[in-house]
């Protein structure tokens, strides 16, 4: 390696850094945005004694698409490894799964928790103006959708680039970003799975 | 360290992901405490914010992973 | 040549924008079987495509489009290459020095904006009786007052922190110049938006939009909502960015011990900034979405909580005002050294008191809630984490004091403006712990006291610092002086008459009169009360005009102030050692630290320049 090539490399690397950086202060500002919902669904989902309900929701949807994102998130992690040891059908091909994955927990969240797409077979029961079970699922569901869909966007645009060759062994801050974005919202999702569907007993 | 290995890392995580999940569902199945499953939460939380995404490349310099 | 600036752009693309989600809305809506008007969703939808559309327009995200593309996107510097110099101060611009002369220079039209609306209002308080506003219309600008302010207050503090932290640092420029652009223009639709929602009715129940009445109100909160939601990205960004530039991009040898102080007032303000904003965030978006889609989040109807609104707003709110004085208060710490030609005392104290300061800070929302009725066992813990505020604040007056003991003191404007500071955030800083006892906030709750309080602080902790800031580094922005006559009449007119204007407000709050209220009874105070407020108004007239006065002194000084040499104040702080007005690249070569930043009477500098690594800056 010539000494200008190396000294790009560590130009890049510095660059690397301060962006990692940047990106996790990014992550902790975000946690105080879910953490702010998470909040509120434990203030405003209890009963007249105090005890923590939730409404009662089909939970096989729910472990369903809880499976399908952290199965993406594999997927997504196997992709960036990849991308590390210099792999590159590997590495697009676990990107094009995690994609796909993703945009499948997406239709399992619109099609049979929010019912927007209304299927023959699907049996829908609770909206937005429905109490605050409506409003805090909703709230919560859709912060969390409209990370889901930025991150798709972002995981199209970096394979969309990753076939282009844009990306090495040495340098792909991009694909790290996207996957450590990425994680961040099945991060997120670790958590409100249990908080929507899973704490509290079911009240009619 | 092999070159297989981070591969390896990868599905051992997500198997356990998957397997504190199933665990996660039938605990709920027993009990709504809030306590047992944001835990339960939290554990599958560390294991992506270090195996997934890396954390410790925060402050480990010039490591490759 | 106006379409050729990036601002022209972006507004044209901002209308279209509007417009434009406005109509997809309502055919949506056609197409979905519901009624074709909804004011609530198709404002919302039109502001917000709005917003996204500026963003494109004034091409801060053109860059980023690329980098989508897979295109190498190099670092453009310098002035552009086909059109006026002056342009770039109209259009995106990556480099920090002209980015914080965007900010500033809005925060001062924000400022006059806000103020005028409080002359407006104040001039009809004048008298007890309606004159000649309306009950609607005074709601409506004490609201408008209120949030332009605040907008206002979070550029100015933008403005110092992204012009001073890097020439501070050593840095050529912020960690991430190209979000930096992105967190300056996102400010501009959110302003807009804000000073728009008059036209739809304003937020007439007060700037804090408490449910109910913020869900109820009129269309004018969906604009403020998202309004505040372009501004609170701004500040979440650019604290991102500050932090990273601060933490990584120091020069070898500066540790965080020795960096100049407003750096480390800068590093709690963006702590603050870039958690708690998240939480006003979503307190408006769950408004928003409670008026757009019926979500009841504060609805008691569905089981929703009004409460709530109001403990996530304020666990913003409160923090955002050490947001507001942090910055100041390090301006404050950074200039009296320079003016008393002596170390800055206990410097370890003061940069830690910030950072207490913002971590309490996070502990003491609830004392603006003490009437709203949560458990009175809270109350005790909030007001103790109140007062405790006091002693990091405590630290710095003392230091402050300790730091002038002794000096050989001089007093051009900006010092002035320091001391003014310190005087006005004194008579603020002690009617807080008032405020903070449960027992007597229970009877001064919502009345002008609290407005009397929260002026004080904000005007020693953000404006007066603000104004000395301004004269302070003008000579290194321009290369030209100020007019130091002009200088001292705008500080000799607007110290008295603010301490006239804010014991006025406290007067009369002690005499009963209470806040956001039109009209009052003049019997009031043994019927002094009119005669206070007549006071105050014209103080608060006094102060209008002297801020024209230095906008006058700023614009002509600009063009014939006599030429400023490199270092007029003889300070030892880094951007101070390099030519003004302040080349592009700032720093001909890297810095190599030797000394301490404020060993004012040493004969050993705190930066040298490594001349043998003079280019290398460039090379990157």
């Amino acid at each position: 390696m010539s000494a200008l090539a190396a000294d790009a490399i560590e130009v890049y690397r510095t660059a690397t850094r301060n962006n990692r950086m940047g990106m996790w202060l990014f992550f902790f500002s975000e946690l105080f945005l879910f953490g702010g919902l998470l909040i509120t669904r434990f203030a405003l989902w209890v009963d007249e004694d105090g005890h923590i309900i939730r409404p009662e929701l089909d939970q096989n949807v729910g472990l369903i698409v809880t499976v399908v994102l952290l199965a993406s998130s594999y997927f997504m992690n196997r992709s960036e490894v990849a991308i590390a040891n210099g792999r590159k059908r590997d590495f697009l091909v676990s990107l094009w799964i995690t994609g796909f994955l993703g945009v499948v927990f997406l239709l399992g969240v619109v099609i049979f928790e929010w019912g927007l797409i209304h299927l023959p077979f699907v049996e829908h029961h609770i909206g937005p103006t429905d109490g605050v079970f409506g409003a805090v699922i909703f709230g919560m569901t859709g912060m969390h959708a409209i990370h889901v869909i930025t991150g798709v966007a972002f995981i199209v645009v970096v394979w969309r680039n990753g076939k282009r060759d844009v990306y090495t062994e040495e340098r792909h801050w991009g694909v790290e970003a996207c996957a450590i974005y990425w994680h961040y919202v099945d991060l997120v999702w670790i958590f409100f799975y249990p908080a929507i569907y899973l704490i509290g007993h079911a009240v009619h | 360290m092999s070159k297989s290995s981070p591969f390896r890392q990868g599905i051992l995580v997500g198997i356990a992901l998957f397997i504190l999940t199933v665990i996660e569902y039938l605990v709920a199945l027993q009990t709504g405490s809030a306590t047992i499953l944001l835990l339960l939460g939290a554990a599958k939380g560390v294991l992506v914010v270090y195996y997934f995404m890396h954390i410790t490349s925060l402050w480990r310099e010039d490591e490759e992973h | 040549m106006l379409m050729q600036l990036g601002l022209t752009r972006g507004l044209i693309y901002q209308a279209a924008g509007t417009v434009l989600g406005m109509v997809v809305t309502m055919v949506w809506r056609l197409l979905a079987g519901m009624p074709l008007w909804d004011q609530e969703v198709v404002f919302v939808v039109g502001g917000l495509v709005g917003g996204f559309a500026f963003m494109w327009g004034v091409g801060a995200i053109d860059d980023w489009l690329e980098w989508c593309r897979g295109k190498a996107t190099p670092l453009v510097h310098g002035p552009p290459r086909d059109k006026p110099a002056w342009t770039r101060y109209f259009s995106t611009d990556y480099n920090h020095k002209v980015i914080g002369i965007q900010y500033s220079v809005t925060s001062l039209l924000m400022l006059m904006i806000g103020g005028s609306f409080a002359l407006i209002f104040r001039a009809e308080l004048a008298q007890a009786d309606l004159q000649f506003l309306g009950m609607g219309m005074y709601n409506k600008l004490i609201g408008l007052h209120g949030w332009a302010v605040i907008a206002a207050i979070l550029l100015g503090v933008g403005g110092m922190a992204n012009y001073l932290v890097p020439l501070m640092i050593g840095a050529e420029d912020m960690a991430f110049p190209r979000l930096n652009a992105f967190a300056f223009w996102i400010n501009v639709p959110g302003g807009l938006l804000l000073l728009a929602s008059a036209f739809l009715g304003g937020f007439d129940a007060g700037w804090t939009a408490y449910p109910p009445l913020s869900t109820q109100g009129s269309v004018g909160y969906q604009f403020l909502f998202l309004a505040i939601y372009f501004v609170g990205l701004s500040s979440i960004l650019g604290s991102l960015n500050l932090l990273v530039t601060i933490l990584t991009m120091r020069p070898k040898g500066m540790d965080l011990f020795r960096i100049p102080i407003f750096c480390w007032a800068v590093l709690a303000t963006s702590l603050i900034q870039l958690t708690a904003t998240q939480a006003i965030g979503t307190a408006f978006l769950m408004g928003l979405s409670e008026r757009a889609l019926g979500m009841g989040f504060f609805d008691p109807e569905g089981g929703g909580n009004p409460i709530l609104f109001q403990h996530i707003f304020w666990f913003y709110s409160h923090p955002a005002v050490y947001v507001f004085v942090l910055p100041g208060l390090g301006i404050i710490s950074e200039l009296l050294p320079v003016f008393s030609r002596k170390p800055l005392f206990g410097y370890r104290w003061i940069a830690l008191s910030s950072l207490a300061i913002a971590l309490v800070g996070f502990l003491v929302w609830g004392h603006h809630m003490f009437t709203s009725g949560y458990s009175p066992y809270l109350r005790v813990p909030f007001m103790v984490a109140t007062l405790l505020v006091a002693v990091p604040t405590g630290v710095k007056f003392f230091s402050w004091v300790a730091t002038m003991w002794g000096g050989r003191l001089r007093f051009p404007t900006p010092m002035l403006f320091t001391l003014g500071a310190i005087s006005v955030f004194l008579l603020g800083g002690l009617t807080g712990p008032i405020l903070a006892t449960v027992a007597s906030d229970l009877y001064l709750h919502d009345t002008y006291f609290v407005v009397g309080h929260f002026h004080a602080t904000l005007f020693g902790g953000f404006v007066f610092p603000f104004c000395a800031a301004i004269y302070f580094w003008f000579p290194k922005i321009t290369g030209r002086m100020y007019n130091e006559a002009l200088g001292k009449l705008h500080f000799y007119i607007m110290t008295p008459a603010f301490w006239l204007m804010s014991i006025g407000q406290m007067t009369v709050g002690t005499m009963g009169m209470r806040r956001r209220i039109v009209d009052y009874d003049p019997t009031l105070g043994g019927g002094l009360v009119e005669a206070r407020h007549l006071e105050t108004t014209i103080a608060a007239f006094l102060i209008g005009l002297s801020i024209l006065i230095m906008i006058y002194n700023l614009v002509t000084s600009a063009e014939i102030g006599v030429r400023a040499p490199a270092n007029p104040w003889r300070s030892r702080s880094p951007e101070w050692q390099i030519p003004s007005p302040v080349p592009e690249h700032s720093f001909a070569a890297p810095l190599q630290v030797v000394g301490e930043p404020y060993d004012y009477g040493l004969e050993e500098e705190y930066v040298v320049m490594d001349e043998s690594q003079a280019g290398h800056a460039q090379a990157h």
